[in-house]
C-alpha cells in the first residue's frame, strides 16, 4: 500500500453467503465492541442463517470502527454489518470474502492484489456480491463492463466472459464447491455485447407466494421423474349419488381415492432423495385456489377414517378457511397424496405437478356428457350418453412404474363406477 | 479453504457417556485440529447424562417448573454460548457431533437430515425431513412428531454441534420444557415408534454413523478415544 495513505482504511464486514439457497442472515452477537481491537481471521460477529449459527471472521486486523446492524436484525447476504478500521501498515484491505471459510489454512497470500475494493455504485449501478467478488478476484473494473442483464445490470456471466476472454488471467481462487465457478462450457461473449433494448416493465416483481410456488414446482419437476397417466371414468353413478347426498363429486373422488390408496399403499408414500417410506395414514391434500394469490394445499389428516359426507364437510371447511387465510400450520403439513380439481371451468385434462415428497397427485377435471360405447350384460354394444371425466395421475417414476399407476387408476375407476 | 482429506475418511469415535461441557470442550479441540488440518472430518458419537442446555435466546419461561424441580429429577441445567433455545439430552439419546469442513451449511444440514432419515427408515420408521416447512422444522420427524433435532455451529468453515436422535430415551423431560421454542411439538423416539424393547442404541448408533458417512461421501474409519486424543493432543478424554 502506498505510504501516502495515512488515513485509516475502513474495511467492510459483510453478511456472508452461507449456502446457495441462503438469502439473508440474522445477527446473533457481536464478539467485540466498537473501539475494541480485532485480529484478522478472529471472529468478529456471530450470525444465524436458517437457524444455523456461524462465526464471521474479521477480514483485516484493526479496530471495530462501527456496527451497522444490531443483534437480532435480519439482513440480506452482502449487507455491510460493520466496519473495521484497518491497522496502519497492515496488509491492504482484501475484499471481504463473502464466505467465512477463509481460514488460516487458506493458501491465499495475506498480501492483497492491488485491486481496489469494488465500489458498489461507482456509476450509479448496483452490483451483486457475486459479481463484486468475481470482479475483485480478477481485477476487473466493473464500471467498464457492459451489462446484459435487465436494465443493463451486470450479470455474473458478463464478468466471467470478460475474464475468460482474458487468456492470462490466473485461475480464480474460488471455493471449489462454489456454484459461481466459471464452468468451462460458459459460452464466451463478445466483450462489448450489443446494447440491450430497454425492457418495458410494469415494475411489478413476482409476489412472494408466486415465487414460492414457482420454486416448489420447479424443484418437483427437477427432482421427480414425473409421468402422467389418464383414465376415462363413467360418472353416472357418482352424479346420481352426489345429487342424493347433496355433496360434490369431488367428495366421492376423494373417498374412492383414499380407499384405493389403502389398496395400493405404494402410492401413499414419501420419497426423500433415495429414501422411500410408505405412510400408514392417508393424509389427503386438496389443492385450493386462492385466486390471484396463488394456491395452497390443506391436508385432511387420516382421511381414511372419513365417510363421503365427512370428507365433503372437511373439504368445504378447509377450502373456506384457506380462502379466509385461517389455516394453521399443521393443516398444510404431512400430506401423503394430493387431489387437484380445477375442472370447474370445463378443462378436461392436465398434467399436475407432484407435491413432493409425495409420489402421486390426482387431477380431477370437468365431468362432460359424451357419447360412449356401452356394453350390456349379454355383450351387446350400443351408444349412450354418459357423464364422463378423465382422471389424470402424475406419479414419480423413481418410486413406482407405469403398470402400478395404471392398476391404481383402474381400481379407482372401478370404485367410482360402482358407487351406490 | 480447508483441504478435504485425500483419503475421504470420516473418523468415527464412540465416546460413551460424556458430560455436556466436557463434550463441548472436546468438540472445540477437534475443531481446532480440523481447521489446522491435523485430523480429517470426524464424527463424535456419545450420550449425555440428563441435561437441559439453554442457548442465548432461551426465554425465561422455558424452565417453567423451577430449577429445583429439574435438579430433583437429576437433570443438570447448563447455559451454553450458542443461539437457539432450550433442549434436552439424556441417556438413550444418540448424540452425534460431526466436526467437518463445510461450504454450504444449509446443504450440510439437509445432508444430516437425509442421513438420519435413511437410518430411521432402515429401522422401519417412516421418518421425514421437512425443509419446505422452514428452519423451525429443521430436524427429523415422524408425521408431526419430532424424533431428531439438529443444531449446527460453524467457525471458519468447520462445524460443531450436530444431531440428537431419540432412540430409547425417556421422553418425559421434553414435556417439562418448551423444547426448541416450538410449543406443542410432540417428541417421539425410535422405541416409541417401533414398540421394540431397549437397548436399541448400540445398533442404531452404527446405522447412523454409516448413514452420515455415506451422506457426506466419506468412508468410515473407527477411531478409539485414545487415538483421537493422541491426534489432537488433548487430555480431555482422560
Amino acid at each position: 500500500m502506498s505510504s501516502s495513505l495515512t488515513d485509516t482504511t475502513l474495511v467492510d464486514v459483510t453478511m456472508p453467503q452461507m449456502g446457495v439457497s441462503v438469502a439473508e442472515g440474522t445477527i446473533v452477537a457481536w464478539r467485540v465492541a466498537v473501539g475494541e481491537p480485532i485480529a484478522a481471521e478472529q471472529t468478529v460477529v456471530e450470525i444465524s442463517t436458517d437457524k444455523i449459527d456461524s462465526e464471521v471472521p474479521a477480514p483485516v486486523s484493526g479496530v471495530l470502527a462501527e456496527i451497522l446492524v444490531e443483534v437480532d436484525q435480519t439482513v440480506e447476504v452482502g449487507t455491510v454489518l460493520g466496519r473495521i478500521a484497518a491497522d496502519n501498515g497492515a496488509a491492504a484491505p482484501t475484499v471481504p470474502d463473502p464466505a467465512p471459510e477463509s481460514a488460516a489454512t487458506d493458501p491465499k497470500p495475506a498480501a492483497a492484489s492491488p485491486t481496489r475494493p469494488p465500489d458498489s455504485k461507482p456509476d450509479g449501478r448496483h452490483y451483486s456480491p457475486v459479481v463484486q467478488r468475481i470482479a475483485a478476484e480478477h481485477g476487473v473494473d466493473l464500471a467498464s463492463v457492459t451489462g446484459t442483464g435487465r436494465g443493463g445490470r451486470v450479470r455474473k456471466q458478463d464478468v466471467l466472459a470478460l475474464v475468460n476472454g482474458n487468456g492470462n488471467a490466473p485461475e480464480p481462487p474460488m471455493h471449489i464447491e462454489s456454484p459461481y465457478r466459471p464452468d468451462p462450457d460458459v459460452p464466451s461473449r463478445p466483450r462489448t455485447p450489443a446494447p440491450v433494448p430497454p425492457v418495458t416493465s410494469s415494475g411489478e416483481g413476482l409476489s412472494r407466494i408466486r415465487r414460492t410456488i414457482g420454486q416448489r414446482m420447479k424443484q418437483s419437476l427437477d427432482t421427480a421423474a414425473t409421468c402422467t397417466t389418464w383414465i376415462e371414468v363413467d360418472m353416472s353413478r357418482v352424479e346420481t349419488a352426489r345429487a342424493a347426498l347433496g355433496v360434490t363429486a369431488l367428495a366421492f373422488v376423494a373417498r374412492a381415492t383414499v380407499q384405493t390408496l389403502r389398496e395400493f399403499p405404494a402410492l401413499n408414500a414419501w420419497l426423500n432423495g433415495e429414501e422411500y417410506a410408505r405412510v400408514p395414514d392417508v393424509n389427503l391434500g386438496i389443492a385450493v385456489s386462492l385466486g390471484e394469490d396463488g394456491l395452497i394445499v390443506p391436508v385432511i389428516h387420516q382421511a381414511d377414517e372419513l365417510s363421503v359426507e365427512g370428507l365433503a364437510a372437511r373439504i368445504r371447511d378447509i377450502a373456506r378457511r384457506a380462502r379466509a387465510r385461517e389455516l394453521t400450520a399443521d393443516e398444510v403439513l404431512g400430506g401423503t397424496f394430493t387431489i387437484t380439481a380445477p375442472g370447474q371451468y370445463g378443462s378436461i385434462m392436465a398434467t399436475p405437478v407432484i407435491n413432493q415428497p409425495q409420489v402421486g397427485i390426482l387431477d380431477f377435471e370437468a365431468v362432460v356428457k359424451r357419447p360412449v360405447v356401452i356394453t350390456d350384460a349379454d355383450g351387446n354394444d350400443s351408444i349412450g350418453i354418459r357423464p364422463m371425466t378423465i382422471l389424470g395421475m402424475s406419479w414419480d417414476h423413481r418410486a413406482l412404474d407405469g403398470a402400478l399407476a395404471a392398476q391404481f387408476l383402474a381400481a379407482l375407476r372401478q370404485r367410482l363406477e360402482s358407487v351406490t | 479453504m480447508i483441504d478435504r482429506d485425500p483419503q475421504q475418511e470420516l473418523w468415527v469415535c464412540r465416546l460413551g457417556t460424556v458430560d455436556y461441557l466436557h463434550a463441548l470442550a472436546l468438540q472445540e479441540q477437534v475443531r481446532g485440529a480440523r481447521q489446522a488440518g491435523v485430523v480429517p472430518d470426524t464424527l463424535l458419537l456419545l450420550e449425555h447424562p440428563r441435561v437441559y442446555t439453554r442457548g442465548r435466546r432461551s426465554a425465561p419461561g422455558e424452565l417453567s417448573l423451577g430449577e429445583d424441580f429439574y435438579r430433583s429429577q437429576g437433570i443438570e441445567i447448563v447455559e451454553v454460548n450458542r443461539g437457539g433455545k432450550i433442549t434436552y439430552h439424556g441417556p438413550g439419546q444418540l448424540v452425534g457431533y460431526p466436526i467437518v469442513a463445510v461450504d454450504d451449511v444449509v446443504q450440510y444440514v439437509r445432508t444430516l437430515e437425509r442421513a438420519l432419515v435413511a437410518a430411521l427408515v432402515q429401522e422401519g420408521v417412516a421418518a421425514r425431513a421437512r425443509p419446505q416447512d422452514g428452519p423451525d422444522y429443521t430436524g427429523v420427524w415422524v408425521q408431526e412428531r419430532k424424533i431428531a433435532s439438529i443444531g449446527v455451529h460453524v467457525q471458519r468453515g468447520v462445524t460443531t454441534h450436530g444431531f440428537a436422535v431419540n432412540v430409547d430415551n425417556d421422553l418425559i423431560p421434553f414435556q417439562w420444557v418448551v423444547a426448541c421454542g416450538l410449543p406443542g411439538v410432540t417428541m417421539t423416539s425410535l422405541a416409541a415408534e417401533t414398540d421394540r424393547p431397549a437397548p436399541l442404541l448400540p445398533c442404531f448408533s452404527k446405522r447412523a454413523a454409516f448413514a452420515v458417512a455415506r451422506a457426506l461421501g466419506r468412508r468410515q474409519r473407527l477411531i478409539s478415544p485414545a487415538r483421537l486424543r493422541a491426534a489432537i493432543g488433548s487430555p480431555v478424554l482422560a
